[in-house]
């Protein structure tokens, strides 16, 4: 009997990838297709999760390591997004619980307006995300149960607002802070929703995988497959995929890391060199990065009195601001322009400092990654199996029955002492990822003197590096409220 | 450091309509009212402690990663000791995901508690302090232990 086409394909791809002279195909691995093309078997759960946690959040007990919201927000969820993106890709943004009540208000409400021109960049996202960092520091959402739920609930209205008005997915793409978080990190992962076959591709008329199918809509972030480069942008719904009548879709390992140093057009995104909102996600991802794991140690404190008493007040909202504009924005700014007005010296063509800067911020996205591995890798490793007794606990409380048995609070994680060292690894793999990637960005931007325009660039990578190592071997000391 | 502590809170692709899915989507709401009610049960009422007040202090203080000796006192409302309760703590930190340790109190004289209490971090903690009176009454507390030391 004869094979249909796309029956053929597939079967060619998965027998290339099992000879290895393709590299590996996700999509192409016998049952893990079906699988991953089926979105809602991972939706529903993450769905439930979320009410739970809300809900938790709400009526539960107000001590942040006894709820849920907290535990699992803060904590768990954090830490699997972040390895989720190391060993895979954009996974979170693939089993989205927000897109299911954000495709029922669709239902509801068809978006009819087009998303304005003048938000379409990174900024509204940027601006959540640093906002999200700040709140966090400033109200203790990681000890507030019912501020977790909050934002949790603020969360879903947020998407539903938008989506519900807005055709395409402006929120995925320009609002949600964890997608353009993810988008930067998924820069990488180890693997890339690419199309397989670009002669299929070209002999293709309909298009699906932008424009959808009668089965399937197409890509709602405008990747169209053929001209798609990275991960920018993707959230890995596999719309394409299920929409693309060749079954030319595929999930396939790649270089982490290599497409922060192109600077070729990609469909839905363009040339990096021309987006400076994707330069400050950079940048602002990798001074988050130390950031976020500095508020989490015992020097940040000493920090806080200081600028307390410099400013003669108590509100810890003003401090705050203070240091976030001082290593959010003041930081970056001297070091990202110093070290791009030394290197830009070696270039041919003297542009300003602010595109060589730009250019080379994204070299520093892997050592960003590397914190941000090592801040939540270590919170999920140390609290690992502390959900278990949380919610034995839950559950007996909400049915007055331990039908989960009696709370086992001895179950913890890993020991700090056992973590450190792989904080320590992921630090140094970042570092060396950020090496590489600048190095292939010099090579390309001062193709005669690519050492000089490296080093700079390579001691900055050294200093941040070495700031890093410093954050995570102090003591971690989690505490609140500091200003007396 | 002494603090008399207050009575804690409560410690305690676009689918078609008519499709499965669709089925599916109008269950949520009743599925959510059902969740909430019975995840809100668990917020129980008052522990009907009779206004014992619990001070405390360590040794030393702050306290600082590792053991720290812990003194409780329980003074009912007339200002006398309560004693002949039995007395167990549990201290967790602020930051959710750390496993909380444990440990016992005896009483080395009328109304007062002793025992080692473990910060395996530095930072913010809590003790949740679970005493039974001597005539069986119950009391929870929450008794907060803020800059615990790193050593």
């Amino acid at each position: 009997m004869n094979a249909a086409p796309s029956e053929r394909l597939t079967s060619r791809v998965a027998q290339s990838s099992a000879s290895s002279d393709r590299p590996l195909d996700l999509l192409a691995v016998p049952g893990l297709r079906s699988l991953l093309l089926r979105r809602r078997w991972m939706q529903g759960p993450l769905l439930f999760i979320s009410i739970v946690l809300v809900v938790h959040g709400f009526a539960g007990p107000q001590l942040a390591p006894k709820n849920l919201a907290t535990l699992v927000g803060w904590v768990h969820s954090r830490g699997l997004l972040v390895v989720g993106l190391l060993v895979m890709g954009n996974a979170f943004c693939m089993a989205c619980p927000f897109m299911l009540p954000r495709d029922l208000a669709r239902r509801l409400h068809a978006p009819k307006l087009a998303w304005p021109r003048a938000l379409r960049g990174k900024h509204v996202g940027i601006a959540l995300f640093v906002g999200v960092l700040f709140v966090y520091e400033w109200l203790d959402l990681w000890a507030s149960p019912s501020g977790t739920a909050w934002l949790l609930v603020g969360y879903f209205a947020l998407v539903v607002l938008v989506d519900a008005l807005f055709k395409g997915a402006p929120f995925c793409k320009s609002v949600c802070p964890i997608g353009q978080f993810n988008f930067a990190a998924s820069a990488l992962s180890p693997f890339e929703v690419v199309a397989r076959d670009s002669d299929v591709c070209a002999s293709c008329s309909g298009h699906e995988c932008l424009r959808g199918s009668e089965s399937s809509r197409g890509c709602e972030t405008n990747l169209f497959l053929p001209e798609k480069a990275g991960n920018m942008d993707c959230t890995f719904c596999l719309d394409c995929a299920r929409a693309c009548p060749h079954e030319n879709v595929g999930i396939v390992a790649r270089l982490p890391g290599a497409e922060l140093s192109e600077d070729r057009s990609a469909a839905g995104v363009g040339r990096r060199s021309a987006r400076p909102d994707l330069a400050l996600l950079a940048t602002v991802f990798t001074f988050g990065a130390l950031l976020n794991a500095f508020g989490m140690v015992s020097p940040v404190y000493v920090v806080q009195q200081q600028i307390a008493s410099w400013m003669g007040t108590t509100s810890e909202g003003a401090v705050l601001l203070v240091l976030f504009a001082s290593l959010l924005v003041v930081e970056p700014v001297l070091l990202l322009g110093v070290t791009a007005a030394i290197s830009r010296r070696a270039m041919p063509r003297r542009e300003p400092v602010v595109a060589v800067a730009a250019r080379f911020s994204h070299g520093l996205v892997p050592l960003g990654f590397g914190v941000w591995l090592a801040h939540y890798g270590f919170h999920l490793l140390t609290g690992l199996w502390t959900f278990v007794p949380v919610t034995q606990k839950a559950v007996a409380d909400a049915f007055g029955v331990a039908l989960l048995g009696a709370p086992q609070w001895d179950r913890g994680g890993l020991t700090t002492r056992a973590v450190q060292p792989i904080e320590m690894g992921m630090l140094l793999l970042g570092a060396i990822g950020s090496l590489g990637v600048l190095w292939a960005i010099a090579k390309r931007q001062a193709p005669e003197r690519p050492r000089a325009a490296f080093a700079p660039w390579g001691v900055l990578t050294v200093l941040l590096l070495a700031a890093a190592v410093w954050l995570m071997a102090q003591p971690m000391e989690m505490r609140g409220t500091f200003l007396q | 450091m002494t603090s008399v502590v207050p009575a804690a809170g409560n410690t305690g692709g676009v689918r078609r309509a008519g499709s499965p899915a669709g089925r599916a989507w109008r269950a949520w709401p009743v599925a959510v009212i059902a969740l909430a009610a019975l995840l809100s049960a668990c917020s129980g009422g008052g522990t009907g402690d009779g206004g014992v007040a619990a001070t405390f202090r360590f040794d030393p203080q702050p306290p600082s990663v590792g053991k720290a000796h812990f003194e409780l006192r329980l003074v009912s409302p007339q200002g006398e000791a309560v004693a002949g309760a039995t007395v167990a703590v549990e201290a967790n930190m602020n930051h959710a995901g750390m496993q909380p340790t444990f440990a016992d109190l005896s009483e080395d004289v009328p109304g007062r508690y002793v025992g080692d209490v473990e910060f395996t971090m530095g930072g913010d903690w809590f003790l949740l302090m679970n005493a039974t009176l001597a005539d069986g009454r119950k009391i929870e507390r929450k008794l907060d232990v803020p800059g615990v030391r790193s050593k």
